[in-house]
């Protein structure tokens, strides 16, 4: 074992009896002595599992109810002894298993977290001097001397998870507990981990939540039946996930979700231009696009729908805005965690502003002259000047992935994700200064500045929520069709357009009864919209057609396809 | 030792009387015996009382140690289910806890000496090592009850049986010239009673033990010890799929 490495699993076999005739009492075994029938069974719960775990890494486990996950945390945490293999861990090592055992219901929050901490295998004064931290963590200051029987479910679980996170072992063993506790809180718990990883300590993650897995872990595995069914990146571990448990279809699922969203990953499967975000320019001659796929921006001119040309940008362009005072077009770059200025009129790159990791949302605010850039990876907006093209404040927010912009009222919203949650924030302090809880991942946000009504696709709740900006509050949920991406709204019209990655259509719905009214059939992942209000002519990328469907708005007819053309050798990767 | 203490916290912070609890049922059963007993043994034993009041705090000690360490493992199940800890350690502060209430009962039979104006000899000075084989046996029964226990749940009742039946088969409330003469080896075999006998003997009557009965006394504890912790390592390993 290298030191590189905190837990090296080889070879290891786990069996369970499963009894026929349960004999629990001596009574029982001298009865049936003389009967000699096998009373039991040798059940195969894990079977032949190797793995190696480096140190700083965070390590996923998946698989169905009874394959074997939680029987495999527990041999790591030291519980059970296999049957025949060899586990080795490398320093202080903390399972959460289930939250909150061991601890006594008749004790004080006090002195339980002193009895916990001494099971975890630390001395009285080590714990003594956290008592404040982990109170403070998980928010029971009023509560130190209560009895934990007067405890709710959640505030067990918070104490527990902070004692977790405050006696700093080396490695963690998490099972499904990133689900615990309200929003806030859960928001705090994945800092926690994130910051848990930065230093360098070992997470082993076992959850049912596969966005979890993987937005978080550097690597998984899936174990299926006793046995790992697939080991390495998350995405193909997911993927071989869907193949084996819900067929093939959402296997197509799965690698079309993530060309529209691949945050974390790696390993790139686009093998197109994978065209992802589009733009109308105000004077409604130009569209441009930013091809996920490469690192180019296309630029078509909206009269004749022709390619005038190709803009080198960086690496993976994933979202595009336009300045329509300046004339200049901004592209956030995601593998180059960079913001790429171009100058309309010269169609050339003007400028590079680098941002955090992983930048994916790009938002304008014409009136106060501000960008705002969504960066996955280090849980922050960028604010930039665009007269200096400088940072001039970072905002921290959770997988921050969607970005709208309301001019009038310089408030910027903000989608979270992995937190089904959007975060409105003051344009002016740059704070966050409401949550608003939606569906299941949202992503793409849009604003009608007539009605005052905020938009937001939820990927995985397949819905579309409706919210009011005056009250910050869901006034309604749409259903739409399969993983709705991105939303775009024409306000002459009051109607909003839906671009739904899944079923590989738009949603068209009337902005005053709430109601989907048509459904526009486009081409493969459709990841983005864009209208032109004069023409009233909608743009849609199609990210595995590598084509822009444009349809007339008023018909629902498709007038044409633009084929993006770029040359494969120019391709970014 | 933790685990020892917050059970005693547990176990007394609802009540009243507190620790007091744990006086009050020994002191109960001393007062029934004595009233019974005295009768019977009228004169032939010296500081009757105080020889009664020892023999019933150690047994005490022992039927209570073993009870509590054999539910040890049962009942911090969930805590060994979900987190590592040495199994061996639940075991111990289960016996521990008791342990802790025999010395506050010792330090009511100090009082009870005073009452009878007794002074301390200086044999006293081997009742803390007679404390600790005490504790050692208890410790070892402990072992092997609670592992077992894990597999056969009606172990609990025949443990009880057992206990019921070795208090009146020891020299708790009478002394060991009550059974017949061939009896006595028998009797005698019972670790409790040379214990018992040398306890009293060095804090009440001021005889140093003798040799034989004393090393008798350290052999079997420590093959109890021995042969306990052996079946509870054996038993341990598949110990959390049984529970």
């Amino acid at each position: 074992m290298t030191d590189d490495i905190a837990i090296d699993v080889q070879n290891v076999y786990k069996t369970f009896r499963i009894y026929h005739e349960k004999r629990n009492s001596i009574y029982e075994q001298i009865s049936s002595t003389f009967n000699r029938k096998k009373y039991f069974e040798d059940f195969p719960v894990l079977q032949d599992i190797s793995f190696q775990v480096k140190k700083g890494e965070m390590f996923g486990i998946i698989g169905l109810n009874g394959s074997g996950k939680t029987t495999l945390l527990r041999l790591l945490s030291g519980i059970m002894r296999p049957n025949s293999g060899k586990i080795e861990t490398r320093g202080k090592l903390v399972p959460l298993i289930a939250l909150g055992t061991g601890f006594s219901p008749e004790l004080t929050a006090r002195d339980n977290i002193i009895m916990n901490g001494m099971i975890l295998g630390f001395t009285k004064k080590e714990i003594v001097k956290k008592i404040d931290s982990i109170i403070e963590f998980a928010e029971l200051e009023k509560f130190v001397d209560t009895k934990l029987k007067n405890f709710s479910t959640g505030m067990h679980a918070r104490l527990a998870f902070s004692i977790a996170m405050q006696v700093d072992p080396d490695i963690l063993i998490v099972d499904e507990v990133l689900s615990v506790g309200d929003v806030p809180f859960q928001e705090k718990s994945f800092n926690a981990f994130m910051s848990f990883k930065k230093r360098g300590k070992t997470i082993i993650f076992v959850t049912h939540s596969l966005i979890q897995i993987q937005r978080l872990c550097d690597r998984a595995i899936f174990l299926h039946q006793g046995k790992i069914q697939k080991s390495g990146q998350p995405t193909e571990v997911l993927g071989e996930f869907y193949r084996m448990v819900e067929g093939k279809q959402h296997a197509e699922k799965i690698t079309s979700s993530n060309q529209a969203d691949n945050g974390s990953s790696k390993t790139r499967v686009t093998k197109n231009n994978s065209p992802t975000s589009i733009i109308v320019n105000a004077s409604n001659e130009r569209v441009y696009v930013a091809n996920g796929g490469t690192d180019t921006v296309t630029v078509i001119d909206a009269n004749t729908n022709k390619i005038l040309e190709n803009i080198r940008v960086g690496s993976v362009p994933r979202d595009i805005a336009i300045n329509n005072k300046t004339n200049k077009i901004y592209v956030a770059n995601r593998d180059s965690n960079s913001l790429s200025v171009i100058d309309a009129a010269s169609n050339k790159v003007v400028d590079t502003i680098m941002v955090g990791e992983k930048p994916r949302g790009i938002a304008i605010n014409n009136k106060t002259n501000k960008i705002y850039v969504a960066n996955r990876d280090s849980n922050s907006l960028s604010v930039i000047d665009a007269a200096s093209n400088k940072v001039v404040d970072t905002i921290v927010t959770n997988d921050p992935q969607g970005l709208a912009v309301d001019e009038n009222m310089n408030i910027i919203y903000v989608s979270n994700s992995l937190f089904n949650f959007i975060s409105v924030i003051d344009g002016y302090e740059n704070k966050i200064i409401a949550i608003i809880p939606v569906g299941s991942y949202p992503c793409g946000i849009a604003i009608n500045n007539k009605t005052n009504k905020i938009y937001v696709a939820n990927r995985d709740s397949n819905s579309l929520s409706v919210i009011d900006a005056a009250s910050n509050k869901v006034v309604d949920t749409i259903l739409v069709s399969k993983q709705p991406f991105s939303s775009s709204v024409n306000p002459e019209r009051n109607v909003i357009y839906v671009a739904n990655v899944g079923s590989n259509n738009l949603s068209k719905i009337d902005g005053n009864s709430n109601k989907v009214i048509s459904e526009i059939p486009v081409g493969q992942s459709p990841a983005a919209i864009s209208i032109n209000l004069k023409s009233n002519i909608i743009y849609v990328p199609n990210q595995l057609d590598d084509n822009i469907t444009v349809i007339n708005g008023l018909s629902n007819e498709i007038i044409t396809t633009v084929k993006i053309l770029y040359e494969l050798g120019q391709r970014a990767n | 030792m933790l685990l020892a203490v917050s059970d005693l916290k547990l176990r007394y912070r609802n009540s009243i009387f507190g620790f007091f609890w744990s006086f009050l049922e020994p002191l109960l059963m001393l007062t029934v015996l004595y009233l019974v007993f005295t009768e019977i043994f009228h004169g032939t034993i010296q500081y009757y009382p105080l020889y009664l009041l020892m023999g019933l705090i150690m047994w005490n000690m022992f039927a209570r140690g073993t009870s509590m360490g054999m539910e040890s493992i049962l009942n911090k199940n969930g805590l060994i289910t979900q987190t590592y800890l040495p199994r061996e350690v639940v075991v111990f502060s289960g016996v521990l806890t008791s342990f802790f209430m025999m010395l506050f009962e010792l330090i009511v039979f100090s009082i009870f000496m005073g009452v009878f104006g007794l002074m301390p000899p200086v044999t006293i000075i081997l009742l803390p090592a007679m404390v600790v084989i005490l504790f050692i046996l208890t410790l070892g029964f402990s072992f092997a009850l609670s592992s077992l226990l894990v597999y056969y749940r009606d172990l609990r009742s025949i443990w009880n049986v057992i206990l019921q039946a070795a208090f009146f088969a020891a020299t708790i409330i009478y002394q060991i010239t009550i059974f017949p003469e061939k009896l006595r080896h028998i009797i005698s075999l019972n670790p409790i009673v040379p214990l018992l006998d040398i306890s009293r003997n060095v804090t009440i009557y001021n005889k140093w033990p003798d040799g034989n009965d004393l090393t008798y006394l350290i052999c079997v504890t420590f093959a109890v010890l021995c042969v306990g912790y052996a079946i509870f390592k054996i038993l341990d390993r598949r110990i959390v799929e049984e529970l």
